[in-house]
């Protein structure tokens, strides 16, 4: 499980002075659970899931990932991109296979690349190059790149971001059909409500700059999920209300 | 200082821009079929022109050898046996040979060297300025005390041609390597790769446009470097039997030499454009 005390990270800025990105904030998440973090532009969200894969380091406060302070990246973490960031120089199927070839031996059996593919739709692409793939299709092979070591947790920094809505929506079940299946424990950035609480067992809101944590919501609604359905579910629109409230500053 | 040594590789980032490259499209304009009849009508005014003012303007043949004339000296060179000393071929293949040998150590150099570079916040430092110095440096002014540290043979050539390979080349992998996309290098953070794995499977790929940019720009600069050299006093070589036909007046030789060496030159950057192609693929 992930235990966020206290985390603190802050910037210098150009001019001399310092930005606090992050302050303050607490921040636990159970094994096999999904979260979404959710904030507006520039509330530290992305500083979060730095600090989080060991990208960054805090100023302050702890990040524990199985009682083991996090100070570099793990293997037991994988990170999908705002873009997907694979190299268009390698095939598709190599791109998923890179963190085979890197970072040292790994430490349990890897998946098999063509499994992957398979399991996000992918199957005959393998041999394909990024430019041929849709933006849809590259992120889902970046999302078999982050899973092909078989990490306890899946970080995504708004992965969604550059597609066009009825993509997303496509992406946001396939990521739920693969959560399903694989259990493992994620945390999505992102600032699409919907998809927050489409997708999240819990959602956590976050503040403007300085970015805290101002509230921590539970999302009652059983899985699988289906679009249809929940979009009409009482607790969807209950809960997407008052994250709502709270990112535009309004009361609950 | 650094940053003024960046500039001119800063316009890698658009390779077209380049005036190596620019270079590049005139010369593949002057291939027919390329861009079809308008460059061949050029080329027959030209030539029209060239033998009107010949004809009528009565231009002396040592100013301004006849057509026919240099068509002459193209065929006594080119038709004869590859073995034949009064031929094209034997100083064509000494010059070309050179100018490969040097090509290629000048490239091996700048890419080692433009990656130390790039990885190394001390090699930057201790080299940059030196890089800086010769780069400003026009360096066909090297070429004599080259000639005084490699004599006449073929060193002094192989050295010229690697001096002028290196800078292009250097400056544009390093160039390129800095601008490796930040979301990569965050990527292979990620994975715990090493700074080695990193730099194989991203940087390097990364910066291959901007290199073969460089090395597009470093062969017509291999080539002159050779033929620098040459003049200065060598025993073979195309930039020799240019020198002798001028000791005896003979113009039309030299034209038919220089038409040669434009093909010769025209027909590497093609091929280096050709690499490129089927190298940064993507």
């Amino acid at each position: 499980m992930i235990e966020i005390t206290d985390l603190r990270r802050t910037y210098p800025t150009a001019d001399g002075g310092a930005v606090t990105a992050l302050t303050d904030t607490d921040l636990s998440v159970e094994d096999g659970e999904f979260v979404s973090v959710v904030g507006p532009s520039g509330c530290g969200k992305s500083t979060l899931l730095r600090l989080l894969a060991g990208l960054d380091r805090p100023d302050g406060g702890r990040i524990e990932l199985n009682g083991k302070a996090v100070t570099s990246p793990s293997r037991d973490v994988g990170v999908v991109f705002q873009s997907a960031t694979l190299l268009p120089w390698l095939t598709v199927a190599s791109n998923v296979a890179l963190p085979l070839r890197v970072g040292g031996k790994a430490s349990g059996p890897a998946l098999a690349t063509e499994e992957l593919l398979a399991m996000v739709g992918l199957t005959g692409f393998g041999e394909k190059y990024p430019r041929e793939l849709s933006g849809g299709m590259q992120q889902r092979a970046a999302i078999c790149r982050a899973l092909i070591r078989q990490p306890r947790v899946l970080l995504m920094d708004e992965p969604f971001g550059a597609l066009d809505a009825l993509t997303r929506e496509h992406m946001n079940a396939e990521l739920q059909r693969i959560w399903l299946a694989t259990k493992k424990t994620v945390v999505l950035i992102t600032h699409s409500i919907s998809e927050a609480v489409f997708l999240a067992d819990r959602v956590i809101v976050m503040s403007p700059r300085p970015g805290r944590v101002i509230a921590d919501l539970t999302v009652p609604i059983e899985r699988p999920r289906s679009f249809e359905h929940t979009i009409g579910h009482p607790a969807f629109i209950d809960l997407s209300r008052r994250v709502r409230a709270l990112l535009t500053g309004g009361e609950i | 200082m650094t940053d003024e040594l960046r500039e001119p590789a800063a316009g890698a980032k658009a390779p077209p821009a380049l005036p190596a490259a620019g270079l590049g499209r005139a010369m593949q304009r002057l291939v027919p079929g390329r861009s079809g009849m308008l460059g061949l009508a050029g080329l027959a005014l030209l030539l029209s022109l060239w033998e009107l003012s010949v004809h009528w303007l009565k231009v002396p043949s040592y100013v301004l050898p006849s057509i026919e004339d240099v068509l002459r000296s193209l065929a006594h060179g080119l038709f004869v046996s590859p073995a034949d000393r009064t031929g094209y071929f034997l100083p064509l293949w000494s010059t070309l040979s050179n100018t490969a040998i040097g090509y290629v150590i000048g490239v091996a150099l700048a890419i080692i060297l433009g990656s130390l570079m790039a990885e190394f916040r001390a090699v930057e430092k201790l080299l940059m300025p030196y890089a800086f110095a010769l780069q400003s440096l026009p360096k066909v002014a090297i070429a004599p005390l080259i000639v005084i540290w490699c004599g006449f043979g073929d060193s002094s050539k192989i050295a010229m041609s690697a001096l002028l390979t290196f800078f292009p080349v250097l400056v544009n992998t390093f160039a390129g390597i800095q601008a490796t996309d930040p979301s990569r290098l965050d990527l292979m953070a990620s994975l715990s790769a090493t700074r080695l794995e990193t730099y194989w499977n991203v940087k390097l790929p990364s910066a291959a446009p901007f290199i073969f940019a460089g090395l597009e720009m470093g062969i017509v600069y291999a080539l002159l470097g050779t033929i620098v050299a040459e003049y200065l006093g060598a025993q073979q070589g195309i930039g020799v039997t240019i020198m002798q036909a001028e000791a005896v007046t003979d113009v039309p030789t030299v034209f038919a030499v220089l038409v040669i060496l434009g093909f010769v030159g025209v027909g590497m950057h093609l091929a280096i454009s050709a690499i490129k192609r089927k190298v940064v693929h993507w």
